[in-house]
This record gives C-alpha cells, sequence and structure tokens, in this order.
C-alpha cells in the first residue's frame, strides 16, 4: 500500500485550487528548473509541450531583461495568444505556468 | 647667469663644428691620396706619353729592358726625376680632371713634388699588380723560390737610375765618354788581341773584354803604323791601369763608323763595370720581384698580403690646420649663486584684477599685440569622404560535416515519492508566495478586461469615419443592359451567383400593365434570364429560356447547377446546367473564331429541363421563391438531413393564389414512381406540400414575400402580401395536429403591397418589411412593428438588411434613389441617399459572400425598371461595422422592444380614457340636443346613423349650392335674377 508522504502540502494545494478556480483557467503547470514538471492539471502531451517550451522562453526572456539593465530582473511574463493568455512565473527555482482564457466557461 | 653659458657656448660651438670640418677635410684629402694610387698613376701616365724628343732614346733603351706598361710608367716616373719640378708644373694643367681631383690645391711646386712622390709610389704598387706574369721557369730546374724581402726593400723600379756609358754633346748627340776612345779594329787586329769572342750575335753575347796594354804596345811595336792602336798609342800608354777594357760597338752607336771603344780611364771603367754589375743585379731583383708577385696572386684572396703603405704628406694638413678654428683662451668660469632660504617659500597669492595687474610693474609679461590671432577664419571648405571598406572573400564549404540525424532522449522524470517530496519543499512555498499575488492580479485582470479586444480596429475605424469624400461615396461600379433581352424591361429579380465571382442573374419580365397582361394571358412568350459577367458588360455570359415571364428565379445554393424559377403563369420551372457547360465553351469558342457574326446567335440560350405540370402549380403568378437547404420534405414534414448536408433538394414558391408550394427537385424519382415516361415533357411535376393561406379578409392571401427562419425544420415561416399583409405561421405541423392552424398570426402592416421581407442576419426574430412609402422592423410574432419610419416622398420598391452592418439597411424607390438608413445614426431620415438612376429600382441583392468579415469590397446589385442592372460598390464606412454595433443594436431593439410594451401597457388606460372623453363629449352634446328638442332623441341604430349621415351630406351640398350661388352673383357670372 502507498502511503502518503507526511509533507504538509496544503498550503500548496490550496494555492493551486484558488488558481484553478479563476474564470477560465485552463490549467496550471509547475515545472522545476531542472525542467521537470511537477505538478500539472493538463493532459501529458500539451504538459510536456509547455513544460517543455515555455522555462526556456522565460530564461530569453530573463536574458533580455537583465542584458539591457543587469541590475534588472524578469518579474512576470504574460503571453497573449488569439485563444488564451499564458502567465509565466519564473523564478530561480520553479516555473508556474497558468493559462487561460477568460472567454471560456471556467473549467 | 643665461647669458654668460650662452657665451660660453657659443665659442665652444664654433670649435666643434670646426673640428668636423677638419675630420670632413682630412678625409677628403686622405681619399684623394688613396685615390691616387690608381688612378691618378695612370692618367699621370698618359700624360707624360708624348714627352720631350731629348728623352726619346732613354725610353727606347728601357723598352727592351720591361714590359710596354712598365716602360709607360717609368717613363712617367723617370720624366717626373729628371723634368723636375718646372716641367712637372707644365705637365699638371694638361689633366684638368686631375686637378679637380686635387681639390685645386696643388698649383704650388711643393705640392706637385709631393705628388710625383705619389706617383711614385704609385708606380711601384701599379708595377707589381699590373706586371705580366714572368715566364715560367725552366722545367728542369727545380722551382725557383725568390728570397724573402724585408719592409725596407726597395723595388728595383724605385732603385736610382744607373748613370749612362755615354755622354751628349751639344747637339744631343752620343759621345764617347773622357777616356773612351772609339776605334776601328780590322779583323786581323781582333784576332791579334784575341778578341773575336767579342760580339752580341757570338756565343756567350759579350760585349766586353779585358785586353793588357801589353798587347796593344806590341801590335803597336810589331806593326808599326798600321796598327789600329797607333792613333791612340800615347793615350794608351797614358792610361792609369791594366788590363783595358775593350768593347764592341757593333751598332756604331757614335755614328763615326767605328766598331770598338777602348776604355783608357780608370773611372770610366769603374763605371762600366758597375752599369754592367748593378743592370744583371736589377734583372735578377726583378726577376724575383715578378715571382714574388705572381706567389701573392696566386694566394687565395683572404690570405693575400696587404700592402700598408706610410701616410706622405703632400700638404693638406697644413691646409686643415689653416681652416680650422682654435679656441684662443680659457673658458671663462661663472659661479651664480641664491640664498638657501630664498627657496621654498611659501606663496602669498591676493587676488587682483587683470587689468591692474597688467598694468602694474609687477607684471613682467606685458600684453601685447600678436597678429597671428587677428587672422580669422572666415571660410573653410573641407570635405571628408567615407568609402567604406570591402574586401571580396570567397569561401568554399566543404560539403558533409556529419550531423547527427536524429537522437532519442529519455524525460527527465522525478518519482512520485520525490515529486512529493519536492512540492511540499519549503522553496516551492515560498516560491508560490513570491509568485501568487503576480498571478492572480493577471488573473483578475484578464477576467475584467476583454483581452481580446483589436484595439487598432477601432482605431482604425475612427479613421474611416472621418475619411474623404470619396471614401463614404456610393459609387457605381459597372451597369449591364441588353438591347433585345433587357432594354425597357422590368429587372424584377436579381442574385448574384453564389459560386461564382463577379456574375449576376438578372431575370427580365415586360413592362405591361394589368390589362396588357390579361390581354397576353395565357399564351405562351418566352422569357429569359440574363447571366451577366463583369468581364462582358455587353453581352450576357449565357441566357436561360424560361416559357413564361419570372418574377422569381434562385440558384441551388449547394449545386449551382441547378436554377429554379417561378412564372406568371404560376409553373415552376428548373434548369440543369450541368449538361450545358461544354456547348456554351463552344459557342464562346466560336465567337472567339468568328467576332463578326451577330450577337443574338453568339449568346447561348439554355432552355428549361422540368417545368410543373400546370394543374398543380400556382393558379396565380409566382412572387417569390426560396431554396430550403439541408432539409427534407416528407409527407408534409420538415426534417434537417443532418449537420453540414451538403444536400438542398427542396424548394418553396408562393403566389398571388395565397399557397405556399414546397417542391422536390429530384423529378427523376417522380418519374420512377410515375409512369416510365421516356420524355421530360410527359413528367408530373406536382408540389410534395402545399399550404393554403386566408388573408385577413378571409380571402386567398395574395403573397409577395416569403421569409423562412434560420432553421428552417421549425417550419416557422413569414410571408407579405400584396394588401399590405404581414402572416406569421408554421407549416411543419407537430404530431397529432395535422390539421392545426397554419396561420398564427395576420397583421395589417402596410398600406400597399409589401415589396421586400427579409430577416435580419444578426438578429434571428427581427424582420425587416419594406411597403408603400415606409419601411418597419418587426420582431416576429409581435401584432405591432418595433420600428416604423416615416413616410417617404417616394414608394419603395424593394430593401434589404446590410450584411455586415446590423443597424443598416438599404431602400430603393422608385425615383432611382438607394437610400441606406442607419437606425443607430437617425431614425427620421436616411443617413445616405444616393440617386443612381433615372428609372426605378425594382429589385437589389447583395454579392454573394459579402457577409464574410475582411472583405474588402462589397458589391450591391440594384436591376431598375429599364432593364439595367447596376453594381454599386459601397464605401468603407458602410461595409464595416463600428464596434458593438451588435450590441448596440441589440440595445436598441430592446429599447423598441420595451417601448412598445410601455405602450400596450398603458392602451386599456388610454382606450378607456378615451372612451370616457367620448362619452363626455356625447353626453354634452345630448343635453345642448335635448336643450334644443325636448324629446329624447333614442339612440341612434345603425340605420339611423346611416340616415343621419346621408341627411347631413345633402345639408352640406345644399350649403354648397348656396354659398356658390352667391359666389357667382358676387363675381357677375350671373345675374341675381338668374335661377341656379
Amino acid at each position: 500500500m502507498f502511503k502518503r508522504p507526511f509533507f504538509p502540502q496544503s498550503g500548496i494545494e490550496e494555492t493551486l485550487a484558488r488558481i484553478q478556480n479563476h474564470k477560465g483557467v485552463l490549467g496550471t503547470v509547475i515545472v522545476s528548473n531542472s525542467g521537470t514538471t511537477l505538478r500539472s492539471t493538463l493532459d501529458d502531451l500539451l504538459t510536456e509541450q509547455y513544460s517543455k517550451l515555455l522555462p526556456s522562453l522565460a530564461e530569453l526572456a530573463r536574458n533580455l531583461v537583465r542584458d539591457l539593465d543587469p541590475q534588472n530582473d524578469l518579474d512576470f511574463l504574460r503571453i497573449r495568444s488569439f485563444k488564451h493568455e499564458i502567465m509565466v512565473a519564473a523564478r530561480e527555482d520553479f516555473v508556474l505556468i497558468v493559462i487561460q482564457d477568460p472567454t471560456a466557461a471556467s473549467s | 647667469m643665461e647669458g654668460t653659458s650662452e657665451e660660453d657656448g657659443a665659442g665652444e660651438r664654433p670649435a666643434s663644428t670646426s673640428e668636423i670640418v677638419i675630420e670632413s677635410a682630412e678625409n677628403g684629402s686622405s681619399g684623394v691620396a688613396g685615390d691616387l694610387d690608381g688612378q691618378n698613376v695612370e692618367s699621370q701616365a698618359l700624360n707624360s706619353q708624348p714627352e720631350d724628343p731629348h728623352e726619346g732614346q732613354h725610353v727606347d733603351s728601357k723598352i727592351t729592358a720591361d714590359g710596354e706598361n712598365v716602360t709607360q710608367i717609368e717613363n712617367g716616373a723617370e720624366i717626373v726625376e729628371t723634368s723636375g719640378v718646372v716641367e712637372e708644373a707644365e705637365s699638371v694643367p694638361k689633366d684638368p680632371a686631375n686637378e679637380g681631383q686635387e681639390e685645386g690645391a696643388l698649383t704650388q711646386p711643393t705640392e706637385v713634388l709631393d705628388e710625383t712622390a705619389a706617383v711614385k709610389e704609385g708606380e711601384e704598387a701599379s708595377v707589381v699588380q699590373m706586371e705580366e706574369p714572368a715566364a715560367p721557369p725552366p722545367p728542369d730546374l727545380p722551382p725557383y723560390i725568390p728570397p724573402e724581402v724585408g719592409p725596407d726593400y726597395i723595388p728595383v723600379a724605385r732603385l736610382p737610375p744607373l748613370p749612362l756609358p755615354y755622354a751628349l754633346n751639344e747637339d744631343g748627340r752620343k759621345i764617347p765618354l773622357h777616356g773612351v776612345e772609339s776605334i776601328f779594329l780590322t779583323g786581323s787586329t781582333v784576332e791579334i788581341i784575341g778578341i773575336t769572342h767579342l760580339g752580341g750575335d757570338k756565343e756567350g753575347g759579350k760585349l766586353a773584354d779585358f785586353v793588357y796594354k801589353e798587347k796593344i804596345l806590341q801590335d803597336i811595336q810589331f806593326r808599326g803604323a798600321i796598327s789600329d792602336f797607333h792613333v791612340i798609342k800615347t793615350k794608351v800608354l797614358e792610361s792609369d791601369f791594366d788590363p783595358l777594357l775593350i768593347k764592341i760597338n757593333e751598332e756604331d752607336a757614335y755614328g763615326d763608323g767605328n766598331n770598338f771603344e777602348l776604355v783608357l780611364s780608370k773611372e770610366v771603367a769603374d763605371v762600366w763595370n758597375y752599369i754592367e754589375e748593378e743592370t744583371a743585379r736589377r734583372q735578377q731583383l726583378r726577376i724575383d720581384e715578378e715571382l714574388r708577385a705572381a706567389i701573392e696572386r696566386a694566394k687565395p684572396r683572404s690570405q693575400k698580403k696587404r700592402i700598408v703603405k706610410p701616410w706622405n704628406s703632400r700638404g693638406s694638413e697644413l691646409e686643415i690646420e689653416e681652416a680650422s678654428v682654435f679656441a684662443k683662451r680659457e673658458p671663462l668660469q661663472m659661479v651664480i649663486q641664491r640664498r638657501r632660504r630664498e627657496f621654498y617659500q611659501a606663496f602669498k597669492l591676493t587676488d587682483k584684477d587683470a587689468h591692474e595687474l597688467w598694468n602694474s610693474s609687477q607684471m613682467e609679461c606685458r600684453p601685447f599685440k600678436d597678429p597671428n590671432f587677428d587672422l580669422r577664419h572666415l571660410e573653410q571648405e573641407r570635405g571628408v569622404q567615407a568609402v567604406p571598406e570591402t574586401s571580396s572573400i570567397a569561401i568554399q564549404a566543404g560539403g558533409g560535416r556529419p550531423i547527427t540525424s536524429s537522437n532519442q532522449t529519455v524525460p527527465l522524470e522525478l518519482t512520485a515519492v520525490q515529486k512529493q517530496e519536492v512540492l511540499g519543499s519549503q522553496d516551492l512555498s515560498k516560491f508560490f508566495d513570491r509568485v501568487m499575488y503576480q498571478c492572480e492580479e493577471a488573473l483578475i485582470q484578464n477576467e475584467v478586461t476583454n483581452i481580446f479586444r483589436d484595439d487598432f480596429a477601432s482605431l482604425a475605424e475612427d479613421d474611416a469615419v472621418s475619411g474623404n469624400r470619396k471614401e463614404a461615396n456610393i459609387t457605381e461600379v459597372q451597369s449591364f443592359t441588353h438591347l433585345t433581352y433587357s432594354k425597357n424591361k422590368v429587372v424584377s429579380a436579381v442574385q448574384w451567383l453564389p459560386h461564382r465571382k463577379g456574375v449576376v442573374a438578372v431575370a427580365c419580365t415586360e413592362a405591361a400593365s394589368y390589362a396588357e397582361r390579361v390581354a397576353k394571358a395565357g399564351r405562351p412568350a418566352h422569357a429569359y434570364i440574363l447571366i451577366w459577367n463583369f468581364k462582358d458588360p455587353i453581352h450576357p455570359e449565357f441566357v436561360l429560356q424560361a416559357p413564361f415571364e419570372t418574377a422569381a428565379f434562385q440558384y441551388n445554393p449547394f449545386n449551382p447547377d441547378i436554377i429554379t424559377a417561378g412564372c406568371y403563369n404560376g409553373q415552376v420551372v428548373m434548369w440543369d446546367m450541368s449538361s450545358e457547360h461544354e456547348r456554351i465553351a463552344a459557342m464562346k469558342y466560336s465567337k472567339s473564331k468568328d467576332p463578326d457574326a451577330g450577337d443574338e446567335a453568339q449568346i447561348p440560350v439554355v432552355k428549361w429541363r422540368f417545368s410543373s405540370a400546370v394543374e398543380f402549380s400556382h393558379h396565380s403568378h409566382i412572387t417569390d421563391l426560396v431554396w430550403m437547404p439541408g432539409i427534407d420534405c416528407n409527407r408534409g414534414r420538415f426534417t434537417r438531413l443532418g449537420e453540414g448536408s451538403k444536400e438542398c433538394n427542396f424548394f418553396a414558391t408562393t403566389g398571388g393564389d395565397g399557397k405556399v408550394n414546397f417542391w422536390d427537385i429530384r423529378v427523376d424519382r417522380l418519374m420512377k414512381k410515375g409512369r416510365k415516361a421516356a420524355d421530360d415533357s410527359d413528367l408530373v411535376w406536382k408540389p410534395v406540400h402545399t399550404v393554403a393561406l386566408v388573408s385577413l379578409l378571409g380571402m386567398e392571401l395574395g403573397g409577395t414575400k416569403l421569409c423562412f427562419h434560420h432553421e428552417m425544420e421549425k417550419g416557422i415561416f413569414n410571408i407579405a402580401s400584396f394588401d399590405g399583409e404581414l402572416l406569421h405561421g408554421q407549416y411543419n405541423k407537430p404530431e397529432g395536429d395535422e390539421h392545426g392552424e397554419d396561420t398564427k398570426l395576420c397583421i395589417q402592416a402596410h398600406v400597399g403591397p409589401v415589396m421586400a421581407l427579409e430577416r435580419s442576419p444578426f438578429f434571428d426574430n427581427i424582420l425587416l418589411s419594406v411597403g408603400d412609402w415606409s419601411f418597419q422592423i418587426w420582431r416576429e410574432g409581435q401584432a405591432v412593428p418595433l420600428f416604423q419610419s416615416g413616410y417617404a416622398s417616394e414608394y419603395y420598391t424593394c430593401g434589404c438588411w446590410s450584411p455586415t452592418r446590423p443597424a443598416v439597411i438599404y431602400l430603393v424607390d422608385t425615383s432611382g434613389n438607394l437610400e441606406v438608413w442607419d437606425v443607430l445614426d437617425r431614425s427620421h431620415e436616411p443617413s445616405m441617399r444616393a440617386t443612381l438612376s433615372s428609372s426605378p429600382f425594382m429589385s437589389m441583392s447583395f454579392m454573394a459572400g459579402s457577409a464574410a468579415p475582411n472583405q474588402t469590397q462589397q458589391l450591391l446589385a440594384l436591376g431598375d425598371a429599364a432593364g439595367s442592372l447596376r453594381i454599386v460598390e459601397l464605401p468603407r464606412n458602410l461595409r464595416r461595422p463600428v464596434p458593438n454595433e451588435v450590441k448596440l443594436m441589440g440595445n436598441f431593439l430592446e429599447r423598441e422592444t420595451n417601448r412598445m410594451g410601455d405602450v400596450a401597457a398603458r392602451a386599456p388606460a388610454r382606450t378607456a380614457a378615451l372612451k370616457a372623453a367620448e362619452e363626455r363629449k356625447k353626453a354634452k352634446e345630448e343635453a345642448e340636443a335635448a336643450k334644443d328638442k325636448e324629446p329624447a332623441v333614442p339612440q341612434p341604430t345603425a340605420k339611423q346613423v346611416a340616415a343621419k349621415a346621408l341627411e347631413f351630406d345633402e345639408k352640406a351640398e345644399a350649403e354648397y349650392y348656396k354659398l356658390e350661388h352667391a359666389f357667382k352673383i358676387k363675381l357677375g357670372l350671373l345675374s341675381e335674377e338668374e335661377p341656379n
């Protein structure tokens, strides 16, 4: 029998649930800096694509910001597409990806 | 202090420069001296070749002894030696080049001497170097090695010359020396004294020998006077030595014919001996020198002995001495001192005005005017041209760096436990704490605002509104008319071909009055539908022939080969183009081959394929025809074929007989079902379903326009009539209600025939009806219009919604105007009016597909009553919707609906109030009447009312006649006595 580890996770789960409950949120993905997906509400294929493509873009954006001003840093990345918006919060250790289409019915 | 040092410097500097001069002068002179070694010698020698004649003999004698070169040079040397100062001084100016080389300083006699010395030195050197190698020693002898010589060895050439063995008289001729007797000895004498061996050609080559005095005296004694020596007996006796020397003189050197010389004095004998010895010695020395020189020459260059010659003063040092400058006194020495305490003193700086300072005595550097600064550059021309550096580089890439064509990676994944660990880690929760707020902010922002709104689009729209006039005008693009087919006919129906761009189909009918039509009724009169292509505005692409005039036709939306039309006699006809394309193409080809052929013959005519049976068709003319795509009809029941179905087999027609007929185009089916007729004309084509409609007056509803709901299977339809009624009904009856009422609502909408009935492309249940002088917007199923326009001055003949703008309506009228109504802009008058034709417009149609977004062109086809088809282009502002127009129009309709509701709600109260007011009025009138006529008039019946009205009319007429009469009398048209 798999026993659930005793780590307190309630905070993170709560936070994720809060995000997920916003209108039109299609999915959230958490990727570690090593490129591994820690948690995702999307299906496997999409998760793989998002976790493969977005951290590198965020890193590129961070390079851009820091090249322009070495004392500056990337805070938040929002990608507005015709279908939805992708929000990327990239820090040193983790990347949080939220995909939202506000016109879609809340999932 | 400075001044002194300068003086010192000035004193010294010339000295140093002069030193340099000295050096250079020395160099120069030494250079000249060096040159002399080689060059001068030769030139000197050459100069001195033509020598004084009295030297010639000596030269001759030398030639035999030495080589030619040597002789020449020796000559020069001899000359120098003998001729001395004066001669040399004369010879010098003969060679200007030589003089130049010697810097012109050699005019002094001393210099000449020096020069000759140098020449002699040079001679020796040149002798050593230039002499031909001596003849090699005889081979049988051991190689002769000449003895080494010391540094003080004097070469033969430089030895003093030998004394001469003769003397010279005044004439320069040779004479025997004193103590020498030139005698002639006969052969016997020679034999007697035993000197036969003498002679240059004899063996031994001896020239001289000793002869004892005694022998000569004996000869004299013996032979007496005939002795050769007899003449010189005394001299022989007086001679101081013995034996005497005798020398053969074969060449007769003195020219006196004697062949011997006899030396009588010891002095001369010694000299002669010395000459002979010395000559022999010198000969040997010369040979030695030659050998040494040959050995030296044979040596390799590195081992050659360098002859270092001692410096010979030739007077140049005197010149240098004269030219040089020497310090004539000891340099001065000065000591300048300053007290130590005067160094490193503190500064005391104070501020002072510049002009004060400059004028003060402390100012050591006084200002002065420097003319350099007065020069001003007034103009300067400069140019810089930058030329880009170019370089041509060629690189040839060798193909084929190996590239990995594929690789396989395994995704990095964590196990569930690891994931849980990370998910539960403090880092992640920290990360979330930082990120959460931003995420939520973004999410909420997106919820609040419409993120997909294109702000630029609305910006562009603003521009378009304030665009130029031309942008906002309706312009005619093209017009079509045909002399035979459409001229002076009414374009009763227009449709853009659904599958082709720039092709319009037009149905033409005779512009006949009702009476004319009645007269013609029943007689077949072919009518045509013209297919116009934008490419050819003169000839229709082809025409469709119908048995009767058609007022309505439609292309099948899914199968453009099928065209159906409704005729004036109530029949429905159908064309099938699928078999006609080839024929049309062939005709076109022949037309292009023969352009002179008549127009009529060249326009392809397509005959109708099927026509409906007259007995099952409409009884009156067909006014409208609508296809029902994706619908299946089975025994009066309409069902949808399925989503995305591309079948369209049914259409509906309406006509003046108040029926709506539904037709199936699959005539073949009928044929199979019916009798097996080979001919199409035998076919009985009848409607699959019929709905009969009744007007408000209980008569047949003369339908003019038919309008279905978008979802046709619901069976909801609206029909407009000739009498201005609008009928809302349902043809698809629900189950179990077979005989239900078709008509749900019938309203008197217009006072004249309704010319257009169209459903809004944006709102499902909003209808537009156009009739008489107004148009109305209806909500389906409601008895009151949402919006009714004011009455226009002209009759509206057609109208339609804009396919792209929800609030825009296009109307045409009988005077050829196109009106554009934007109900959001203004509701009392059209937003735009354009007069496009002189004759009434009868039909209109939007280009197929113009509802699609991003169309760059919106074309409207208008058919007028004179047979021409006009294509107009609508401006951009009418084409592109304003932002949120659908919403705004929805609001407008909502507002109007509310208004109608309000009016309806107030209607009972209003009617009650109206009634009350009327009753009050009536009561008042009754009361007045009662005053006039006591008996109360009973409540008038309808007849009584009619009678009353008649009475009123008669009374009014009598009054009128009376008035007229009075008026005529007044005008003098009638006499007062005359009765009326």
